[in-house]
């Protein structure tokens, strides 16, 4: 078994005129996918990420900071670190991430053991 | 390879270190709940301000909405909810207060006491009686003598239905401004 992280992109634009029912409606499939991966002993972390971003850089000698940049449409909304045994075995379970359900992918990266 | 579902209950202290968020969402919680927030915030910060507290229940619902979709639903779900929607709701006033610093004119006493008690009130908010109190007391405004019947229903099914504007404008078979416009009307006569 490996770690892996799944970053989360894009599809995070909530439209603020949603219903509670809505809203539930959209928790409900990260709630079962979570609890599932919990079950068989595959979550290790998860969380969001916020929207506001700052940039750190060299600009020549000189450290500069950017930002905050605002979410973009391809942006991390958030991550899942996962236990899987191979990398098609943590891309098949990225296949049941909701996010994929309202538009945004799924990067899959192994966090790699030294 | 673990087998779905089934190596799971049997939580063995090396794995307790994993979140035990497995809770699920009954249905209908965040209908009900987000009824129960706008009676519950309304208590304190009075109907007057019924547009205000409703933005704040909504914050507090998109904020789960992002929190629990990846943390797991919390232990207690309503306590959350409420907690967070409380310190919603005192943000919202504290920087109506500080515009009003600037207008001195504008100063709400009413909403300031309402927001002091508030900030007290924490440990108050989980009282099941006193809830049932702030639902019934929303049903009284709601149905205000000075609101049209139209505004009533559509009003309640909004503050105490948890319903959404264009659930509502389904039911009416109305269009969704319409409704939207009807609220914001009925949450103005409230206000004077």
């Amino acid at each position: 078994m490996a770690e892996y992280m799944l970053l989360l992109r894009g599809g995070g634009a909530m439209d603020n005129k949603l219903t509670p029912e809505e809203i539930q409606r959209l928790i409900q499939p990260y709630v079962d996918w979570s609890n599932k991966l919990r079950a068989e002993d595959r979550m290790i972390a998860g969380s969001e990420l916020s929207a506001s971003a700052r940039m750190v850089r060299m600009n020549g000698d000189q450290v500069a900071i950017d930002g905050p940049y605002t979410e973009t449409k391809e942006d991390i909304g958030g991550y899942f670190i996962i236990r899987a045994d191979s990398d098609d075995d943590a891309a098949r379970i990225a296949c049941g991430c909701p996010v994929l359900g309202h538009g945004g992918f799924v990067e899959v990266r192994q966090v790699v053991e030294q | 390879m673990v087998e779905p579902d089934v190596a799971h209950p049997k939580a063995t202290p090396e794995t307790d270190d994993l979140e035990p968020t497995t809770y699920s969402l009954v249905e209908h919680t965040f209908r009900r709940e987000a009824a129960q927030m706008v009676a519950t915030l309304t208590r304190f910060l009075g109907p007057q301000h019924l547009a205000l507290t409703e933005d704040a229940v909504q914050d507090t619902l998109i904020k789960a909405l992002h929190a629990w979709s990846y943390n797991g639903v919390p232990d207690n779900p309503r306590a959350w909810l409420m907690a967070v929607a409380r310190n919603r709701a005192l943000d919202i006033v504290r920087r109506e207060r500080s515009l009003v610093g600037k207008y001195p004119v504008l100063l709400d006493t009413e909403l300031a006491r309402g927001a002091d008690e508030l900030e007290a009130a924490i440990d108050l908010l989980d009282d099941p009686s006193q809830l049932r109190d702030d639902q019934l007391r929303m049903m009284f405004t709601c149905c205000h003598p000075s609101l049209s019947r139209e505004a009533r229903v559509a009003l309640t099914l909004k503050t105490l239905g948890g319903f959404g504007i264009s659930e509502i404008a389904r039911a009416f078979l109305a269009r969704e401004t319409t409704i939207a416009q009807r609220l914001v009307r009925a949450k103005r006569t409230l206000r004077e």
